[in-house]
């Protein structure tokens, strides 16, 4: 029996359906100022792209800061679990999870089954999240999704040591007028959220296999700072930004089963 | 002590070697011995007990100064905040948890571990907080030395019980030692202690000329051993030393900024790792920092006739202590000794005591003097949060005030 | 719901209505204070009464020009109120001395405020041993000369009286928190603190009345909904009711806690067989400590821990101020000690102000859905 599982977050809304095991249609679209219309439209998408009707799901968890906001009927559970349980499912092997966002950034501990042991989140500031790189982007105006392969090429990069956003913005700004290389200051940036990411999960017990989430992932040059910074390797899905929906899925499914 | 404050002065100060050797002396015999104890001490304590017991004083300030002063703080403190502790939290207390743990810091392997501490909460009391987090990490005992704060009046029963603090202290270090204590040693201790402060204090008034043979950044910097090791004789020698070639300065009209023409003073802990650029910067617009509240809190004056009444009353009343009105009066008193045209404060996120009331001391300075006050955003050792270009930007504007 | 219960909602809404018509029904003097250890029972002997001051959710303004913005929001919004006259019911203050910040804060207040009275308490950092209880004793009789000099005399008679009136209190509201323990659901979280909350927010002797009230309500209300998660809260002052509100609304309940307006502000009685003074100083020592205060004897992860299991609590959050130094360094320590006793905890860190009870609530519902699942 299908299910469903929506992630709303403050960037972009992701839909995942699953049947039995296997996950057979998703989609993510742009949150925009509406969560509520943001999170029905993914769901929609997905399922037209599934050929199903809202009818024919069996059950739909909704996750993300949007999962209060949605008016379809679907059980809420937080993002931090169903990362956890979206990163299980995909990798069981599986014990630390780093959720890089578009507005907040998390690190979650699980266990074997899953079950989250401990996480942490970072606090009001947004340095080490998507926002620090999309104003960091714009600084340099250069595109966010050309700076991870951008950075790859830098042999020294430049420090920026401000943990502040606003802060490194003008840290940058001083780098470019010593005439730093935009390669090198993007992958000074990189470090510099790594360090943050780094000193935030390092306050959970931080085991292998690390799995990397969220819209960040996608860029790989701060996937290899962070692998530098955690000396490991840093594993990332095929699909980072819709492990939340999926993981709601997997529950929303566990949810079905057990109705029956 | 560090590559940073070296060429401060534009005119080079020649004793610099000297406390420099006297300085790695120390750090050396503090990792190498394996007769002396060691003792973890803040920088407000009572060392003279230490020094009169042949124990090791250790100062985690001083070296977090240490660290600052060679970017390498940040580092440290990054290991104390994957532990949990919030980056809000003192960036000494910071630096030195992370460097305890990774075992490293300015000096190579980081400090040598203590085999008890000593915390005098004169200064703040963050280091109450932090010694209890070095006591259960090393699992050592601790000593808290707890001296009440003075609003508006010291009181009598504040300054007994810091004196019955001082014999219970003995108690403790006896019991750790394993020594005896012995009163004539200790006198002994206390004079050269008074001695040095003397000298330390001739070192600082000879700032009172024009031009003004060093700056504030120098006294950060060879205030290191009236700070660690006050009460040995090294200590006497070296500051006789200094005076002597501060006061040739003088004869020679040496100041150590060319063409002086402003005369400023310094209030907090400095920023460590941007020493050398406020100096210069400093310097290049023909400002001299002449005085500071900081080194001064060292000079510590202690009577001989009834040394444990007069140093439990000069711990208690150190300029950290005190309340800020009372604190107005001293730095009123050093603008006008020291003939200073402005006031620059540093408002040090790690040190509250410090830096909580300096903006109604900076309106109180100019309302009473008539001389302006900056206020500089920044924090002693954690680079990450201090803005270079912002300070230029504010130190210029500033200046040209004047 | 009954008569007591209803006050409760006003109290969050107005804290300071009962002290400002007490004040003009009385014409009595009222006297603020922000920490807990400060001795009420010698200013209510003296007839006025005492104030807790905690701060607010607000944005401060005159404030700004006499503390940092790495100051604690509990200083900040405090002297603000101060600042702005909202506090003008207010006769005098007393500082008790705690921290580095409310250490400087007494000296701005003093020098900005305009209260006719202005008193300090510097109280031993050290809580143990016979040096420290001898200098307390001393230091808490020169205060009680200080108040007397503005309020008038203090009689030993009219001190006792008023132990006896607090010892009540703290008696009513312990019975009150052992009901929760039993049956959590007849009280929710907001209004078990509240009511600690708002007993330094009027008259005892009114409170204890209160007091009684509430609980003849709560003694005749049968068992209620026992299904909510039991967490144990720590930190010093908690005064987000809409966090609570929303903390209840996700399927936990506040057990027990560790707050200084909560268990710590009634924990330990003062001693009706010593000399007044005496008894005021040996209750601050024997209350539950705050991270403020040096003990090498008593372990507080240890102490924390024995309360959490005896509240059969599942799990533990700090809500702590951000910028609180004694807090923060004992944060790491704490945590550990929970995670090897298996006791999941979450760190919340707040400045009154801009709480965003949304960021907050999938947080605390994350740490529900790991101890439920």
């Amino acid at each position: 029996m299908p299910v469903a599982g929506v992630d709303i977050g403050s960037l972009t809304a992701k839909a995942v359906v699953m049947d039995g095991n296997e996950m057979i249609a998703r989609s993510l679209i742009p949150t925009g100022h509406n969560s509520r219309e943001a999170g029905r439209r993914a769901l929609e998408l997905a399922l037209e792209e599934a050929g199903l009707k809202e009818s024919e799901v069996d059950a739909v968890v909704a996750t993300g800061y949007g999962r209060l906001a949605v008016d379809f009927e679907a059980e809420r559970v937080t993002e931090i679990t169903c990362h956890a349980r979206g990163a299980h499912f995909m990798h069981p092997d599986t014990r630390t999870v780093i959720d890089l966002g578009g507005q907040d950034s998390k690190a979650i501990a699980i266990d074997e089954r899953g079950k989250v042991l401990d996480f942490v989140m970072n606090d009001k500031c947004s340095a080490g999240t998507g926002r620090f790189l999309e104003v960091m982007a714009h600084a340099l105006e250069i595109e966010l999704d050309d700076m991870g392969e951008l950075s790859l090429g830098s042999k020294s990069p430049a420090s920026i040591s401000s943990v502040c956003t606003v802060f490194a913005e003008s840290e940058v700004v001083s780098r470019v007028a010593e005439g730093a290389s935009k390669v090198d200051i993007v992958a000074g940036i990189h470090q510099a959220i790594a360090s943050r990411v780094y000193a935030m999960a390092a306050r959970i017990p931080i085991e292998t296999k690390i799995l990397m989430t969220g819209g960040v992932a996608r860029n790989i040059g701060v996937v290899r700072a962070l692998e530098a910074k955690f000396s490991r390797e840093i594993c990332v899905p095929e699909m980072p930004q819709h492990t939340g929906a999926l993981g709601a899925s997997v529950i929303a499914r566990e949810k079905a089963a057990a109705a029956v | 002590m560090s590559d940073e404050g070296d060429n401060l002065s534009l005119t080079q100060i020649k004793a610099t070697d000297q406390m420099k050797q006297l300085m790695v002396e120390y750090y050396i015999e503090a990792k190498t011995t394996t007769e002396k104890p060691i003792c973890w001490i803040t920088s407000g304590g009572p060392v003279e007990f230490l020094i009169a017991m042949d124990v090791i004083p250790v100062y985690p300030e001083n070296h977090g100064a240490m660290c600052g002063a060679a970017k390498i703080a940040p580092g440290l403190a990054e290991t104390a905040e994957e532990m949990g502790f919030s980056r809000d939290l003192c960036s000494y207390a910071r630096a030195d948890i992370g460097g305890a743990v990774k075992q490293d810091g300015a000096i190579p392997g980081g400090l040598p571990k203590p085999d008890f501490l000593l915390c005098c909460n004169n200064i703040c009391g963050t280091v109450t907080k932090w010694y209890e987090e070095l006591s259960r990490y090393f699992d050592v005992p601790m000593f808290l030395m707890d001296t009440p704060f003075i609003h508006t009046t010291k009181t009598k029963h504040a300054t007994e019980y810091v004196r019955q603090q001082c014999l219970e202290l003995v108690g403790f270090l006896e019991k750790q030692t394993g020594r005896e204590f012995s009163l004539e040693k200790f006198a002994e201790v206390a004079l050269r202690s008074v001695a040095a402060v003397e000298l330390w204090k001739g070192v600082l008034k000879t700032a009172e000329s024009r031009p003004s043979p060093f700056t504030c950044f120098d006294a950060f910097i060879h205030m290191a051993p009236i700070v660690t090791l006050r009460g040995t004789q090294q200590v006497v020698d070296y500051y006789e030393l200094l005076k002597g070639e501060m006061e040739q300065r003088i004869a020679d009209g040496i100041g150590a900024v060319p063409e002086e023409k402003y005369r400023l003073v310094w209030d907090n802990i400095p920023i460590w790792y941007a020493m050398r650029s406020l100096g210069n910067l400093f310097a290049s617009n023909q400002a001299c920092l002449v005085a500071d509240t900081y080194t001064t809190a060292w000079a510590v004056d202690i009577k001989i006739d009834d040394p444990l009444t007069s140093m439990a009353d000069a711990y208690t009343k150190v300029y950290l202590n005190i309340a800020i009105d009372i604190m107005l009066d001293q730095l009123l008193g050093l603008m006008e000794k020291y003939q200073a045209d402005g006031l620059v404060m540093h408002s040090n996120r790690s040190c509250k005591p410090y830096s909580l009331g300096q903006y109604d001391l900076a309106r109180a300075v100019t309302e009473r003097t008539g001389k302006p006050a900056l206020i500089i955003e920044a924090d002693m050792t954690d680079s990450r949060v201090y803005s270079e270009a912002q300070v230029r930007e504010r130190v210029e504007a500033f200046i040209e005030s004047l | 719901m009954g008569a007591g219960l209803e006050k409760l909602a006003a109290l969050r809404e107005d804290p300071y209505a009962p002290a400002r018509s007490w004040k003009e029904r009385t014409g009595g003097k009222v006297i603020g204070y922000f920490c807990s250890l400060a001795p009420e029972e010698m200013i209510h002997a003296a007839g006025a009464l005492p104030v807790r001051i905690s701060g607010e959710n607000r944005v401060i303004s005159k404030s700004g020009a006499h503390l940092q913005s790495y100051c604690c929001s509990l200083a900040r919004t405090g002297l603000d109120m101060a600042l702005e006259g909202e506090l003008s019911f207010l006769d005098g203050t007393v500082f008790v001395h705690t921290c580095d910040t409310m250490q400087r804060l007494s000296d701005i207040w003093r020098l900005n405020a305009g209260f006719v009275f202005h008193g300090d308490v510097v109280l031993p950092v050290r809580f143990e041993g016979d040096l420290a209880r001898d200098y307390e004793v001393k230091e808490l009789s020169y205060f009680k000369e200080r108040l007397e000099e503005y309020l008038g005399d203090i009689p030993d008679d009219a001190l006792a009286e008023s132990i006896k009136t607090y010892n009540r209190n703290r008696s009513l509201l312990s019975e009150i928190y052992g009901l929760r323990l039993e049956n959590p659901g007849v009280l929710s979280s907001v209004d078990a603190l509240t009511l600690a909350h708002s007993s330094a927010l009027m008259e005892k002797s009114e409170h204890n009345t209160f007091l009684e009230e509430v609980l003849e309500e709560l003694k005749s209300t049968g068992p209620a909904d026992g299904s909510k998660v039991r967490l144990f809260g720590v930190g010093s002052l908690m005064d987000q009711w809409d966090f609570l509100g929303m903390l209840e609304a996700v399927g936990a309940t506040m057990v027990d806690d560790d707050f200084c307006n909560g268990r710590r502000y009634f924990d330990a009685l003062t001693p009706e067989d010593l000399a007044p003074v005496e008894a005021v100083a040996a209750r601050l020592w024997e209350r539950e400590s705050c991270p403020c205060k040096h003990l090498t004897k008593r372990d507080r992860a240890a102490r924390l821990l024995d309360r959490i299991r005896r509240s059969d609590a599942r799990g533990a959050f700090f809500f702590l101020f951000k910028f609180c130094e004694p807090h923060g360094f004992d944060y790491p320590y704490l945590k550990a000690a929970f995670d090897k006793a298996g006791i999941p905890s979450l760190l919340l860190e707040i400045e009154q102000g801009s709480v965003s009870i949304e960021q907050l609530r999938t947080r605390v519902e994350a740490l529900v859905e790991t101890i439920k699942i």
